[in-house]
């Protein structure tokens, strides 16, 4: 394959709502392997949406994605779960399953993997097992295990939700505000983490992120939505002022902070 | 003043459906009043059969809810949000003498659709012209890019569901013809329902002398049966114990096919959430004592068929409660487990089952309690339990007997009540 085909080819990406609302006006992206993308804009911009446009838990209503050459936006069934078991998944609100255990929680993300069966009841490999293991001891829980993780702070649970992310083998994490619900601190070790995958463990990652201080600390390359349309693409130091007041008018000072 | 630009057609839709609703609730409304009054006044001993004919009532009702809104804003424009403001400036509200006037034309039109069946007849010859005229005016009314009706159209207004701004301050509560009209029917209301329950508030007192002595004995209780009560007792307990058990497995599997988040995406789907729901809802409304008839017949009278009866109502009481709380989780772990690509089936065992577990056990805990009341009386139509033993004594007026078994329904009942409020503490 060649070197230059980019991990996701995304081309006239639009989504209308059932309510007539157009929250993506034509989106095109090229985002390189290995790349960390961080995704801007005010609440509302449609980052959400764009994210989910991606692995299909929204469907868009035009437009294409290509994830590594291959047009993703008309598959169905088992191959559109094979997709979406490519593209993990970390959330702002880490949708863990709160009455089941850390170790459980982080099966999970391989229950693709799973018959209908032993899925349904959990009897999972001894080497699945000890793959999840290895990933709570890389973001540091791996004493947690048989925990619930309702009984977890908000910064663990996110790296539980990363662990979970890791049990599918993605290629891709899509993360959509993933430290929104995180204090200062948190946030920064969870960002970490997140780098570190990139960096170490060749996934390409894609954060919405509503703070600029930190797109600008984490992300390679930035891309800012303003009312469902690309209105910036570029390194972060090419934000200038300007361009930010463009893109988050008058919120601008607010988002600063951080 | 620029004419408005055409309605899209689903917002004409929601107009037409709007303006019909609300004529029609005034319609009943008014069609009821008359019912009531001719009623009371029927019974009040006055021949007043030409009132009870209902092409009467069917041809008035309708023109006399145009001419109500014509003078103030109706019931049912109160119910459905529909007002009528200027043609060219929607913040101005219609004037009394435009709401007259498309009121008159309204009523007119009225007249015209009942007109074949007057003439023709109520049979379905006259009935059929009338509903294709009616079909008309409901048709023009969508062809207006506003839709507006005829008269709407000729007194210069149109119809909106948006709220209109209030121009003059509404006058005190008995200055407002709809408080009286509110009275009215509340009179009205309770009037039948005086009538029709055939209150006797004289045998309350006359009847006194009948019911002594039975009072006192049947607080004298005889507790020479006690053993056999509790025996019964217990019985009760386990029949509404196996019901509410064999219920919950049963009532799990219907209730994911009857919960829209579930169930929504296809038209498969829409249609088994749909026959689900039905099945539900009408099984639940046939009483368990009806149900215990039809199990008595199918497997003879005993405990066996009570609990039959008490399993089919609470799988659809219960079907009915899981499926409500399984559409108000939290959508994020099923999101989240969808992300992962797992299965539909994995999607529900890991997303929703986790989420659901606790309210479904409250649930059928409480069902638990529930049945147990009903199971006390199952035995009067031989589904077993403690009405079994209830029955033949209150036939023979065996009061202390009655006395006995209904201060042990008494304990029986609260206990269930203390454990089963406890359980759900735990529960949730
Ligand atoms: N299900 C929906 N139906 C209609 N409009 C929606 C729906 N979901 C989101 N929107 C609208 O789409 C726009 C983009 O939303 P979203 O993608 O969540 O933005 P962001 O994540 O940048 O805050 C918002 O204006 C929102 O109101
Ligand atoms: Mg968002």
């Amino acid at each position: 394959m060649a070197v230059d085909v980019p991990m996701l080819k995304i081309r006239g990406l639009r989504k209308v709502y059932p309510n007539g609302y157009e929250a993506l006006k034509g989106i095109d992206l090229d985002v390189p392997k290995g790349s960390f993308i961080v995704c801007i804009g005010l609440s509302g911009a449609g980052k959400s949406t764009f994210i989910r446009c991606l692995n299909r838990l929204i469907e868009p209503t035009s437009g294409s994605v290509e994830l590594e050459g291959e047009e993703i936006t008309d598959v169905e069934g088992a191959e559109l779960r094979y997709v979406r078991s490519r593209m993990a998944m970390i959330f702002q609100k880490f949708n863990l399953v709160n009455r089941a255990s850390v170790l459980t929680n982080v099966m999970t993300g391989a229950l693709r993997r799973y018959g209908t069966l032993p899925g349904l009841l959990g009897l999972w490999r001894k080497q699945d097992k000890e793959e999840a293991l290895h990933f709570l001891d890389l973001v540091g829980l791996a004493d947690l295990a048989p925990r619930r993780v309702d009984a977890l702070s908000g910064g663990q649970q996110q790296r539980v939700a990363i662990a979970r992310a890791l049990m599918q083998h993605p290629r891709v994490i899509l993360a959509d505000e993933p430290v929104a619900s995180l204090d200062p601190a948190t946030s920064h070790s969870v960002m970490d983490y997140l780098k570190k995958l990139q960096e170490e463990q060749d996934i390409t990652l894609i954060a919405n992120l509503h703070f600029l201080s930190l797109a600008r600390e984490y992300g390679n390359q930035v891309v800012a939505l303003k009312g469902g349309a690309k209105v910036f693409e570029g390194t972060p130091h090419e934000i200038t002022d300007q361009k930010f007041q463009e893109i988050y008018g008058e919120d601008a000072a607010e988002v600063e902070i951080r | 003043m620029t004419a408005p630009a055409a309605l899209p057609m689903d917002e004409r839709w929601r107009l037409a459906r709007a303006r019909f609703g609300s004529v029609m609730l005034d319609a009943v409304l008014i069609a009821y009043a008359a019912w009531c009054m001719q009623l009371l006044v029927t019974r009040a001993g006055a021949d007043t059969a030409y009132l009870a004919r209902w092409p009467w009532l069917l041809a008035a009702a309708p023109v006399l809810a145009l001419l109500w809104r014509a003078l103030t804003p109706s019931l049912g424009q109160r119910g459905y949000r529909d007002r009528l403001v200027q043609h060219g400036d929607e913040s101005v509200p219609a004037a009394a003498d435009q709401r007259l006037l498309a009121a008159v034309v309204g009523a007119l039109q009225v007249v015209l659709v009942l007109l074949p069946a007057v003439l023709i007849g109520t049979t379905w010859r006259g009935v059929l012209p009338s509903l294709l005229v009616a079909v008309g005016f409901v048709a023009a009314r969508f062809l207006d890019a506003q839709g507006r009706s005829l008269g709407e159209r000729i007194a210069g207004v149109r119809p909106t569901l948006r709220p209109v701004p209030q121009t003059k301050v509404p006058g005190p509560w008995h200055r407002r013809p709809n408080s009286w009209i509110v009275i009215l029917l509340l009179l009205l209301t309770f009037s039948v329902a005086y009538l029709l329950t055939q209150v006797k508030l004289g045998e309350l007192i006359s009847g006194w002398e009948r019911a002594r002595p039975m009072l006192g004995q049947l607080t004298s209780p005889d507790w020479s049966i006690t053993e056999s009560v509790i025996d019964k007792v217990v019985e009760t307990v386990f029949i509404a114990l196996l019901a509410s058990s064999l219920a919950l497995p049963v009532a799990f599997a219907f209730s994911f096919l009857g919960a829209r988040n579930v169930m929504q995406g296809s038209l498969l789907g829409g249609l088994v959430y749909f026959v689900a729901r039905f099945l539900m809802n009408l099984t639940r409304s046939v009483e368990p004592i009806i149900w215990a008839i039809i199990f008595v017949l199918w497997v003879t009278s005993g405990p066996f068929s009570g609990m039959l009866a008490l399993f089919v109502h609470s799988v659809a009481a219960l079907a009915k409660l899981y499926s409500e709380a399984i559409e108000s989780i939290d959508p994020g772990p099923v999101e989240a487990l969808k992300a992962t690509g797992a299965s539909p089936l994995h999607v529900i065992r890991y997303g929703m089952v986790p989420q659901v577990i606790p309210p479904f056990l409250s649930f059928t805990v409480y069902r638990w309690d529930i049945n147990v009341r009903m199971a006390t009386i199952l035995g009067f139509v031989g589904g077993g339990g403690i009405g079994d033993m209830l029955l033949p004594f209150t036939q023979l007026g065996a009061w202390p007997k009655v006395g006995t078994i209904i201060v042990f329904i008494t304990i029986v009942v609260w206990l269930m009540d203390i454990i089963s409020s406890k359980a759900r503490e735990r529960l949730v």
